[in-house]
Parts: C-alpha cells; sequence; structure tokens
C-alpha cells in the first residue's frame, strides 16, 4: 500500500514538476502581435489591446511648434516631392533645409505638422516588419528598443497613414503589424528569432542589439533586408543586404567623431583613450581610435587634409572588459599619463562605472574633459551620477532628440526633439525607458522606414521589400529623424553595411542635454588608409 | 608596482568576504554555493531600491494574470526615499530571509543529496535569484552608491597617485569580519557545533547538535556576509546587474579554496592577495614584453589558476564534509529493446524532417528539431562523464568548442565570409578529415582536463572544471592569435556534403527546415546513443559505474580508477566534439558565446531535468534545450501569455524542484506515464472513457467557466479561448494534487490506526 501511495504522489509532483517544467521552458519569445499591442498600453491600463489614436486635440499640439515652413526656394537636394500643394492642405514644404538636414527634411516636417492638425490613419492589409531585439534574459535585456519601436508603429498607424502614406495627399498606407521576438543572450537563440521572424513573411526586419551577428545569413538567403538599428558586430559593419543606421554607424562615425571633437573643439594634445575591450571593441579601437590619432600625429599616412597636423600628439589606450568590477587599476593608468581629455565608447552601465572610477580618483569633469559616446546616454544614471556627469561631453547621432528643446536652435530638431518627447509617451512608453539612448534608436528605426517608405509610394513606385532595401541601399544625405542623415550609398569599404557616420556632439547641463557642434564627421581620418584589425 | 598591488586590494576585499562566506556554507552544509554571488546581488539591489525609490522587493514575482488577485511582491516605505541605516538594516533583513529559504526549502530537503544534485540546485537558485532580481530591479545596471567616506587621498604613501578611500574601509571591513567570524568559530559553542558536526555530523548529533539548525544558521551567516560586502565595496563591485555579482564567484571560489575551505582568516587573505594580483596583471597585460597570446583576460586567469593549483595540489586534503547518509544517483538503467527505439525514432523524425519543410509558420520547428537533436547529442557527453562515472563537469561545451573551432580552422583556406571580412588562414582540409581532426583535439584536451579528477571528485571537480573551461575561452576562443579571427568575428563552418546530398541546414528560403540536414543530425545522435548504450552494457560500463558507486571499493576490486576516470573523460570529450562539430554545421559560423562555461551549466541542468543517468534522458534534455522544440512549441502554442518573463524565474525553480523531488529527472517517469497512458488507451472502451468523463470532467468544466469569467480580468494577453483550456487544466493538476494528498493523509491514518492495533494487541 505504501509503495502505491508514494507513487502516486509522485506522480502528481510528477504532473506538477512537468507543468513547472513547460512553463519554465517556455521560451524567450512573443511574436504575438497582441501582446506587443498590449505592452505598449498606458501603464495601469486595462483597455482592450488594440491602441486606439490619441485624442488629436491632446496630441502635444501645444507643446509641439513646427518650424516655419516658408515656402521659400532653395537649394533642393531631389526632394520627392516639394510641391507641398497636395490636396491634405498641409503646410507648404521647405525644401531650403534638405540639403543640410538631409533629403526629404521639409516634406518630413510638413508631413508631420500636418498629421498633428489631420491624423491619418493606415488603411488595408498590415505589412509586417520583423523586429529582433535582446529580451528578458539577465545577461542582456534591452526592453526599450521593441517598445520604443511599438510606440512608433502605433504612431505611424494611428497617425501618420502608415507605410507608404502621401499624407500631402490625404491617402493612407498600409498599418505595420510589428512582430517582436525576443532574444536571449545564446547564438542559437539568435538564428531561432530569425527563423520564426521569416515564418511571418516579414517586408523587411530590424535587428537591434546582437552579439553574434549570426542572423544576417539566413535573412540574406530569405532576401529580407535587414535594418541594424544598433551595429557592434563586426558583422553589422560589413554584413550585405544590411543597412547599419543607428547610432552614428556605430564605432565608424561615433570613434572617429570622438578624435576629431577631442582633438579639434577640446584642442586636446594628450588623449587618453580607454576602449572597451571586446572582441569588435578590439578593432573600433585600433582602426578607429589609435589609427585616426597616429594619423593626425603623422605617424599613419591618409589622404586626410588633416594628415600629420598634430605632431606633438601623444595617447594612450587602456582596455576594460564589459562589467569590470573595479576599474580603478585602469582609472589609475588613464590619470597617470595626465591627458587634456578622455574619450570612451562603451554599453550604457560601463560608462558610467568608468565615471565613477575617475571620481572615486579625484577627477572632475572641469579638471579633465571627458567625451563619451552617444550609446553611454543614460538620463537616470547621469542624474544618479550627479556633479560627476555635469560638463560631461556626448558624441553621438540620434541622442539629439532628448536635448532640451528649448536649447535647440535648429528648428527641425527643436521640432523633431518635442515629437520624440510627446508622441511616444502619448502611446504608452514610459518616461524611464524614454530617456534612453536605445529606445531613441528603435523609435528612429521605424520612422526611417515610414519615411522612405512614403516616399516610394509618392515617387510612383510599388511598396515591395525589394523597393525597400534599394532605398536604404541608395540613400545619399536622406533625412533621418532625430539623427544625421543617411548615406548607405557611400559607405567605405570594408564597413559597406555602415550608412550614418555622421554624429552631433552634446553636452549634459546635470538636467538635460545642451548642443554644442552640429552634425560632423570625422570619417576623413581614416580616408586611405589600412584596415587595422588590431594592435 | 607596489601602488598597482596595492589599488587591487578593493577588489580583494569583495572576494575576501565572499570567500569567506563560501567557507561558512561549506562548513556549515557541504554546499559550494554558485548562488552565492547571487544572495549578495539581492541583498545589495535590496539596499539600492529602499534607499532610492523607498520600496522592499521581496524575492519572488506576481505571476498571476490578473490585476484583482495579485501576490504581494513589494514593500513600500512612504514617498521617496529611506535613510541609509534603514535601508541597511532593510537590506541584511533581506539576507536572513534568503538565507532562511535557501536552507529550509533547497539545501535541507538535499542533505543527503549526491554533489551533482546539490551544484544543480544551487544553479536553480542562483537562476531564481537573478530573474528575480531582473523583473524586480530591472536588466540595465545601476551604479551603487558608496556607504562609506570615498574621496580620493592623494599622494597616497608618499606613492604619488591618487586612492580611494573606499577601498581602505572596505579591506578594513573585510578584515573586521574575518576577524570576528574567526573569533566565532573558534570560541563559541556554535562555532565549535559548526566546525564538530562538519568533521562528523553523526558525532554532532550525538552531541546533542542539531547539524539542520547549525546548517541555517551559517547560511543566514553567510548570506548577510555577502550582502554586507556587496554594500560596503559599493562601487567597486560594478555596476548593479542581475550577473554581475554571480561572476564574482569564481574569484571567490579561488579565495575560499586558498583557505582551504576551512580557514576563513586565511580565504581573506588569499582573496585580497588575489584582487591585488589581478589588479598588477592588468597594468603588465598591457606592457610591450608581456606574451601576446595571455594579453587578453590575463586578469581573468589569475584566480582560475589559483582553483586549479590549489585543487591539484592539496585536492586530497580538501575537507569533505562528514554526513549522516550520502544517497547515490539514481540509477542507470541498462537500455533494452534498442533496434525498436531506433526503428521508431527513425520514422518519427524522418516525417517530421520532410513534413516540417515550408510548412508556414510550422517552419520553425524545423530549426527547433536539429537544435534539439545536437543538444542531446552534447547532454549524451554528460550522461557518460556524470552520468556514468559521477564526475561533474562543467567544461563539456567547452570541449564541444574545440571541435567546432579547431574544425573550422582546418576547413579556412585564407578566403572571406558574409560574417567575416578578415581572411582566416587554414589549409582547407575536406569537412570529414577537419571533422575528425577537431573531435581529436576535443578527446586530447577532455583528457587534460579530467587530469584534476584523478585527484579530487564532486563539487571540487566541478570548480576545476569552470576553471578550465573559462581558461578554454579566454586562452583559445577568444584570443585571434590562436584562431586567426579578428574583431570577434565568427568561426565559419562550411557546409558538409556526402555522396553528392547536400548536407547544409540553410535553405534556400533561408529557413532553417532542411530535411538532408535533419536526418543527418539524426543519423549522428543514433550512433552516438547506439555507442553509449553498447558502452554501458560492457564491461567498460560496468567500470563505471563501479568508479562512480565506490571508487575505493573498485580499486579493490582490480580496476584502475584513474584510468577509467580519464577514459570516461576521453570518451565524453569525443561525443561533445561531435556535438560541437554538429552544432558547427547547423549554425555554419559558431562564435565563443556558444561555449562558454554558463551554456556548459545550462546543458548539465537540462540534461540532469532530463534525466543524466540515462540516454533517454539525455534526448528528453535536447528536447528542453534553449531554442529547441520545447521552447519553440511554447511560442507557437502559448503566443501573447507573456510567460517569457518568467522563464529564468520559473527555470531556476523547476531545478531546485527537480534536484530535491525527482532526482532521476523526466525521461524515467516519462517512460513510465507513456506506458501507462498507452496501456490504458489501448484498453479503454467507452466504458473507461466514460468513467473518465464522469472523474475529471466537472473538474474541467469548472476550471474553464472560472477561466473565462477571469479572462476581462487578466493583464496580459491570454486569448480567450486559451484562458477556458488553462483554467481547465489547471484545475485537474489541482485536483490531482489534492486526491494525492487527501489519500496520502488517509493512508498514513491508516497505519497509525494499525499501529495502534498492534500495540494494543501486543499490550
Amino acid at each position: 500500500m505504501r509503495v502505491r501511495n508514494s507513487s502516486r504522489l509522485r506522480r502528481a509532483v510528477i504532473a506538477v514538476s512537468a507543468f513547472a517544467l513547460i512553463a519554465a521552458a517556455c521560451g524567450s519569445d512573443d511574436n504575438n502581435a497582441d501582446s506587443t499591442t498590449a505592452s505598449t498600453a498606458a501603464p495601469g491600463s486595462t483597455a482592450a489591446p488594440d491602441t486606439a489614436a490619441p485624442e488629436t486635440t491632446a496630441a502635444g499640439g501645444d507643446t509641439t511648434a513646427a518650424p516655419e515652413t516658408t515656402a521659400a526656394g532653395g537649394d533642393t537636394t531631389a526632394a520627392p516631392d516639394t510641391s507641398g500643394g497636395g490636396t491634405a492642405g498641409c503646410p507648404a514644404i521647405d525644401s531650403s533645409t534638405d540639403g543640410d538636414e538631409g533629403t526629404g527634411a521639409g516634406r518630413f516636417v510638413s508631413d508631420l505638422t500636418c498629421a498633428r492638425d489631420t491624423p491619418l490613419k493606415a488603411e488595408g492589409d498590415p505589412i509586417v516588419i520583423g523586429f529582433q531585439n535582446l529580451e528578458g534574459d539577465p545577461n542582456g535585456s534591452f526592453p526599450e528598443f521593441s517598445l520604443a519601436a511599438q510606440a512608433a508603429v502605433d504612431y505611424i498607424n494611428n497617425e501618420l497613414g502608415g507605410l507608404g502614406a502621401d499624407i500631402q495627399n490625404g491617402i493612407p498606407g498600409r498599418p505595420i503589424d510589428l512582430k517582436v521576438c525576443k532574444s536571449v543572450v545564446s547564438p542559437d537563440d539568435s538564428q531561432r528569432c530569425a527563423n520564426e521572424l521569416l515564418t511571418d513573411e516579414p517586408f523587411m526586419v530590424f535587428s537591434s542589439i546582437n552579439f553574434f551577428g549570426n542572423q544576417f545569413p539566413i535573412y540574406a538567403a530569405a532576401k529580407v533586408p535587414v535594418v541594424v538599428i544598433t551595429p557592434i558586430t563586426v558583422g553589422d559593419f560589413t554584413s550585405p543586404g544590411v543597412y547599419s543606421i543607428g547610432g552614428g554607424g556605430g564605432c565608424l562615425g561615433v570613434h572617429t567623431g570622438l578624435v576629431e571633437f577631442v582633438t579639434n573643439d577640446l584642442a586636446a594634445k594628450r588623449v587618453a583613450v580607454p576602449w572597451a575591450d571586446t572582441p569588435p571593441g578590439v578593432v573600433c579601437y585600433y582602426d578607429l581610435e589609435n589609427k585616426p590619432l597616429d594619423v593626425l600625429q603623422g605617424k599613419v599616412d591618409s589622404s586626410s587634409k588633416k594628415a600629420g597636423s598634430i605632431p606633438d600628439l601623444e595617447h594612450i589606450g587602456v582596455s576594460i572588459k564589459p562589467a569590470t568590477p573595479d576599474v580603478t587599476p585602469q582609472v589609475t593608468e588613464v590619470l597617470d599619463f595626465k591627458p587634456d581629455a578622455i574619450m570612451f565608447s562603451a554599453q550604457g552601465a560601463d560608462c558610467w562605472n568608468f565615471v565613477d572610477g575617475l571620481g572615486r580618483l579625484g577627477w572632475t569633469p572641469d579638471s579633465i574633459p571627458l567625451v563619451l559616446s552617444g550609446s553611454c546616454l543614460d538620463f537616470d544614471a547621469m542624474r544618479a551620477a550627479g556633479d560627476l556627469a555635469k560638463g560631461v561631453y556626448f558624441v553621438g547621432a540620434s541622442g539629439a532628440v532628448l536635448n532640451d528643446p528649448a536649447t535647440i536652435d535648429n528648428p527641425r530638431d527643436k521640432f523633431e526633439a518635442e515629437i520624440y518627447q510627446s508622441k511616444p509617451s502619448e502611446y504608452g512608453l514610459a518616461d524611464d525607458q524614454l530617456n534612453k539612448g536605445f529606445a531613441t534608436q528603435g523609435w528612429t528605426g521605424l520612422m526611417s522606414l515610414w519615411e522612405l517608405s512614403s516616399q516610394i509610394v509618392v515617387s510612383g513606385n510599388e511598396l515591395t521589400p525589394d523597393a525597400i532595401s534599394e532605398a536604404y541601399a541608395t540613400t545619399a544625405g536622406q533625412h533621418l529623424f532625430g539623427s544625421t542623415p543617411l548615406s548607405c550609398s557611400t559607405a567605405p569599404t570594408p564597413y559597406i553595411a555602415v550608412c550614418n557616420a555622421e554624429v552631433t556632439a552634446t553636452q549634459w547641463n546635470g538636467e538635460a542635454l545642451e548642443p554644442v557642434r552640429e552634425k560632423f564627421s570625422g570619417i576623413d581620418l581614416v580616408a586611405g588608409t589600412e584596415l587595422k584589425p588590431g594592435p | 608596482m607596489i601602488f598597482f598591488l596595492l589599488i587591487g586590494l578593493g577588489l580583494g576585499a569583495l572576494y575576501a568576504m565572499l570567500g569567506s562566506g563560501l567557507v561558512i556554507v561549506y562548513r556549515g552544509s557541504g554546499v559550494i554555493n554558485f548562488a552565492h554571488g547571487a544572495f549578495a546581488m539581492y541583498g545589495v539591489f535590496t539596499f539600492d531600491e529602499a534607499r532610492r525609490n523607498g520600496m522592499v522587493r521581496l524575492p519572488w514575482v506576481d505571476f498571476l494574470p490578473t490585476h484583482t488577485l495579485n501576490i504581494p511582491v513589494s514593500i513600500s516605505l512612504g514617498d521617496g526615499t529611506v535613510s541609509t541605516p534603514v535601508a541597511f538594516v532593510l537590506s541584511v533583513l533581506m539576507a536572513v530571509l534568503i538565507g532562511l529559504i535557501a536552507h529550509f526549502l533547497v539545501f535541507r530537503p538535499l542533505r543527503n543529496a549526491p554533489a551533482l544534485g546539490k551544484v544543480v540546485a544551487s544553479v536553480g537558485v542562483m537562476l531564481y535569484l537573478q530573474g528575480v532580481a531582473q523583473l524586480n530591479f530591472g536588466g540595465s545596471g545601476r551604479q551603487p552608491q558608496s556607504i562609506v567616506p570615498n574621496k580620493a587621498l592623494k599622494n597616497f604613501l608618499g606613492l604619488g597617485k591618487g586612492y580611494p578611500e573606499g577601498a581602505i574601509w572596505a579591506v578594513g571591513i573585510a578584515v573586521a569580519i574575518a576577524l570576528v567570524l574567526w573569533a566565532v568559530f573558534k570560541y563559541t559553542r556554535f562555532g565549535l557545533a559548526t566546525r564538530a558536526a562538519a568533521g562528523n555530523e553523526k558525532g554532532a548529533v550525538l552531541l546533542g547538535y542539531s547539524p539542520q539548525w547549525l546548517a541555517a544558521l551559517n547560511w543566514v551567516i553567510a548570506s548577510v556576509v555577502a550582502t554586507v560586502a556587496a554594500i560596503v565595496v559599493g562601487p567597486i563591485q560594478g555596476s548593479l546587474t542581475p550577473i554581475g555579482l554571480s561572476q564574482l564567484v569564481v574569484g571567490a571560489l579561488g579565495a575560499a579554496l586558498i583557505g582551504g575551505l576551512r580557514s576563513i582568516m586565511v580565504a581573506c587573505w588569499g582573496g585580497l592577495a588575489l584582487g591585488a594580483v589581478q589588479s598588477l596583471l592588468g597594468l603588465w597585460s598591457g606592457k610591450s614584453w608581456f606574451p601576446d597570446i595571455l594579453r587578453s583576460g590575463a586578469r581573468e586567469i589569475v584566480p582560475l589558476a589559483v582553483i586549479v593549483l590549489v585543487l591539484f595540489l592539496r585536492g586530497k586534503s580538501l575537507p569533505q564534509r562528514g554526513a549522516l547518509e550520502e544517497k547515490r544517483l539514481p540509477l542507470s538503467p541498462k537500455p533494452v529493446r534498442i533496434p525498436q527505439h531506433v526503428v521508431v525514432w527513425s520514422i518519427v523524425v524522418v516525417a517530421l524532417a520532410f513534413a516540417l519543410q515550408n510548412s508556414g509558420p510550422r517552419t520553425v520547428f524545423a530549426f527547433a528539431l536539429s537544435t534539439s537533436l545536437i543538444a542531446a547529442i552534447l547532454m549524451l557527453s554528460m550522461v557518460v562523464v556524470t552520468g556514468y562515472v559521477g564526475q561533474i563537469s562543467l567544461a563539456q561545451m567547452s570541449l564541444a568548442g574545440i571541435a567546432a573551432f579547431f574544425m573550422a580552422r582546418m576547413m579556412a583556406n585564407g578566403s572571406t565570409t558574409i560574417s567575416n571580412p578578415f581572411p582566416v588562414s587554414g589549409p582547407g582540409l575536406p569537412w570529414p578529415i577537419a571533422a575528425l581532426l577537431g573531435v581529436i583535439a576535443a578527446v586530447v584536451v577532455g583528457v587534460l582536463v579530467g587530469l584534476p579528477a584523478v585527484r579530487i571528485r564532486g563539487v571540487q571537480l566541478a570548480v576545476v572544471t569552470i576553471a578550465a573551461a573559462i581558461s578554454l575561452q579566454t586562452l583559445y576562443f577568444d584570443n585571434q592569435k590562436a584562431t586567426d579571427l579578428s574583431a570577434g568575428a565568427p568561426a565559419n563552418v562550411k557546409p558538409a556534403s556526402l555522396f553528392g546530398i547536400d548536407l547544409r541546414s540553410l535553405g534556400d528560403r533561408g529557413l532553417n527546415d532542411r530535411p538532408e540536414f535533419a536526418i543527418f543530425v539524426f543519423v549522428v545522435l543514433v550512433l552516438c546513443c547506439l555507442a553509449v548504450a553498447n558502452l554501458r552494457r560492457n564491461g567498460t560500463g560496468r567500470r563505471f559505474l563501479a568508479v562512480r558507486a565506490n571508487e575505493r571499493a573498485a580499486a579493490a576490486a582490480g580496476i584502475n580508477v584513474s584510468r577509467t576516470k580519464l577514459l570516461a573523460f576521453g570518451i565524453g570529450a569525443g561525443i561533445a566534439g561531435i556535438g560541437g562539430v554538429m552544432l558547427g554545421f547547423k549554425q555554419n559560423d559558431v562564435s565563443s558565446a556558444n561555449f562558454v562555461y554558463q551554456a556548459s551549466l545550462a546543458y548539465l541542468a537540462f540534461a540532469y531535468l532530463g534525466g543524466i543517468t540515462s540516454i533517454n534522458g539525455a534526448i528528453v534534455g535536447g528536447i528542453l534545450a534553449p531554442a529547441g522544440l520545447m521552447t519553440v512549441a511554447s511560442n507557437y502554442f502559448l503566443k501573447g501569455t507573456n510567460i517569457d518573463r518568467y522563464v529564468t524565474v520559473l527555470g531556476g525553480a523547476a531545478l531546485v524542484f527537480t534536484a530535491i523531488a525527482n532526482a532521476n529527472g523526466i525521461a524515467p517517469q516519462l517512460q513510465m506515464e507513456l506506458r501507462h497512458v498507452g496501456t490504458w488507451l489501448r484498453n479503454a472502451r467507452g466504458r473507461e472513457w466514460a468513467s473518465l468523463a464522469r472523474r475529471a470532467g466537472p473538474t474541467f468544466v469548472v476550471g474553464a467557466i472560472v477561466g473565462f469569467v477571469l479572462w476581462p480580468l487578466r493583464v496580459d494577453s491570454y486569448s480567450k479561448v486559451w484562458m477556458p483550456i488553462l483554467g481547465g487544466l489547471l484545475a485537474l493538476v489541482v485536483r490531482g494534487i489534492v486526491l494525492s494528498v487527501k489519500h496520502s493523509v488517509s493512508q498514513k491514518k491508516k497505519l497509525r490506526e494499525g499501529g495502534s492495533r498492534l500495540e494494543m494487541a501486543g499490550a
């Protein structure tokens, strides 16, 4: 009897165990449209999953002042439609800014202003867009990417007419159905996500941060274009069929931009370069920081006009592994060098751990200027760092929308910062997510797709995956929301996937970011040089 | 140089305090607690959250998908923040709670379990706490604030450099804690009793002490010390993340081993020394004279070198905690009806492979199928090493990586690929030769990794194999000099072909759905299974089991124990190598991330869940493996449930539960249940079906109604269809539990009554 009893108990236990295991083994993915929609609902909301358009009267119209849109002509760079004379009664398109702000900037501002007053809802069958994101893994989780992307999708579907909309003429496009695949930090899971997304037959796929790059051959074989919004691996920079649009093109734009800013704007002659000792970090440091500094010093030949212009330049590199617990030894090495400026590019928390380490040894931003990459932007961390963060510079591409609009002179930048600081919140993006650099990139990625899709349709072409791929591939100074222009067609070898190498510089004043230098690039510093992947 | 030694003392203080905690737990309960860093993490997060937001987050999660019915997960302490002393007290209380929970719910039930069960349980606790922290505190790092003075001391000791005051405080507190603990364990009755129980648990019981209460107190002390350590060192530990402090457990293990797992003071000094040497090596690794091959990761190798050295030199003198009784690993069943199994599964897998190709949304199962088959091969290697011989190896994935990377290098011919724009030099060998060489390389390294097993065993061997895994990653996978892979580019594996059949994994549509590849993997798995089954049935297998049961008895019976262990490591490494090779063919590009020691831990855990002593266990483990059939099936069938948020938490809890309640793993139970269901289905007629409906039907219907009624209240996106089904199934599970408990109670009552009657009859 006792045996039978324990057997039954065991069976019950097994049943519970099996249930727990099934639950536990339930993967890390939720690519259900309902769930992604639900996840963007306002906190505490119990409303049905469908995200209704917010009241247009309360759509931030009071705070979002459109820049002056006089119909003055000017230098137009092949904008698709500059007439502004559509049937929807939109503000006139000011194409005069297209030269500086990127092709289509004038139309973009006019479209968004028009949609703010008269929202245009998307119609027809949804277009599936894949979104592969690292989420839910204690080893690395960045939900702000997909949450911001979903907020952008809701905004596009409810106010901007969907993909391929012609706002100037009030013709709606098709809604986006964003399929988010959440992946854990594992090469297997990265490929699993690629397989899962492909079964949804997406038009294209956005890939946020991915440490492996092994998803690209899968998408390439399926001929599905991939837009990388935060390039970090070597595959993100060099894979064909991939368009890396985020963060100033990753290290190609940002690292050379850091060198340019530190040596030009800060006029530093002794530069300390702590660098992220990751596999891609090695090539990013040696090829795009160490080498351009050597170019300026005259140690490396280059076709850059600035080659050899600072012969007395000295620099030191100090490697820092990600998530290093105590960086005091590395910081000591940096400060021992007695630099005029310090520049550091890393991911989020590592930046602030380094700043904290500097502070522990008595450093202040006033004593030695510190320039960080845009990937370090995290308002919560910056506020927590207090005086140690006040006065720190940031070089990146998409962080400009986080700037305090009151401090922005450029009307287009101001307009887009206001849009970013109002619309995602209306569509459920929480404030603590909104102010993260990765959230801006998730939002910007989807907005770029909307803008290019509209251009395709307005130009009389059909919206297809090939057309979208072609549109990205041929960009040359194309306007990009809240960022510097896209130029995929001019990507240098071997960084053929890098679409965006222009950056901006900002400075943290303790409360907000203030612009310091608008669009610039340091990429000419490596022009005509040989690739230097290591020491 | 002196300054750089001094500057490493801050981190050394953290190693020292965590190492002291590991020693305390080991002496108190015989567990090497891989979750020790996670204890510290949760404690310091509690402190930080209370200070920042005035909240205490309890160490569990609310997984009920409703607004109205919630499990309390946090306590608000009014608006805003709380003072540092209050936050400190709250975090210490949290540490006490975690220590007690860990002991009474996890390690007390496992007190007599084999070492593997304890290792798996501590990994489960670690995953659980990491998952809860991820949900409660968020995944992005926070910068901890210092609670001790942390100004820069200029021109410290006249060395001309600034020194963080916080590091001095950390060292002082580490030494003070070690001194107090040393005094407590040396001079108090509690300390003496703990030491007595550590040496001889039976003796302690005879003297009237409860080893379990002693263990509980030791768990609490260790947990509190870990929390205090993390709070005191503050920013020295780097950003607070759910996994950050867990990774420091390797350094802490080094400190604990220097202390011989018995001396807290020596562990403290050892930890300080480790931190100092790491700092100095960090400086030296930047110098031109430093060997290139060691340049990357020189700091990380220090604790590992210490661990290997101490265990190898002092392995046999390290204390093995005495226990009242130690259970052995579960029985290892002799494989039977092998041909029938092969035929049935061949039909199933081949049919699935063809059915899933280009099958719309279901195509993703084709990817999962090959993932699970390969995972099963990898887990077979664990069945041999751990299941058959009882050696805990956490380096099996590293051995798989050796084979994959070596094969890729042997295939390389100086050309570039889509994923690697930098040419990789190599002889350009055809795949069969390259794969064979890869497997041979894995066998050679596997035997080397197994060498320490000659002198040590159990959990100590687990530690040394972790050290080996991290060393292999640093010295080989991530080392450009060894792999010729620039900029972290993956190692490219060219697709295989046989007799004109293309065996690549990637189809024309980009999906990993080619049936030829799935069948290729299946054939390899079958061959591995046959080899392992044959091994189990012949004399070698019997020698393996003899060594597992009792090394001394095996030696007395004339078995060469060292040779047997090394043979097992070699065979295990060979199978792991085959798994690595197949993984290479599936992924085409393999990177070091495939083969980190955490992957070995995860695979060992899934193998344990499946049943680590049997071939079937490896197959079930493969099905459960990450990105395998279970993952994809749950994604497919439970779309929109948001259950993925709880994967780590539930995974950790399931591991602990399995270690405690079902050490045999799922496979034997599943086999039994399947046989039972099969028999029932064969014999069931209308009457049986009606009886089942009568018994279970009402419960299911009630559950379904409750699910439907609750549907509007849920906060996630269970669909209107799923909620009733889920409700019905849950009701059946609850019914099963209630019936079992009722049955158990009534049986006990009957037994008691029977006993009373016997006593009365005796009287």
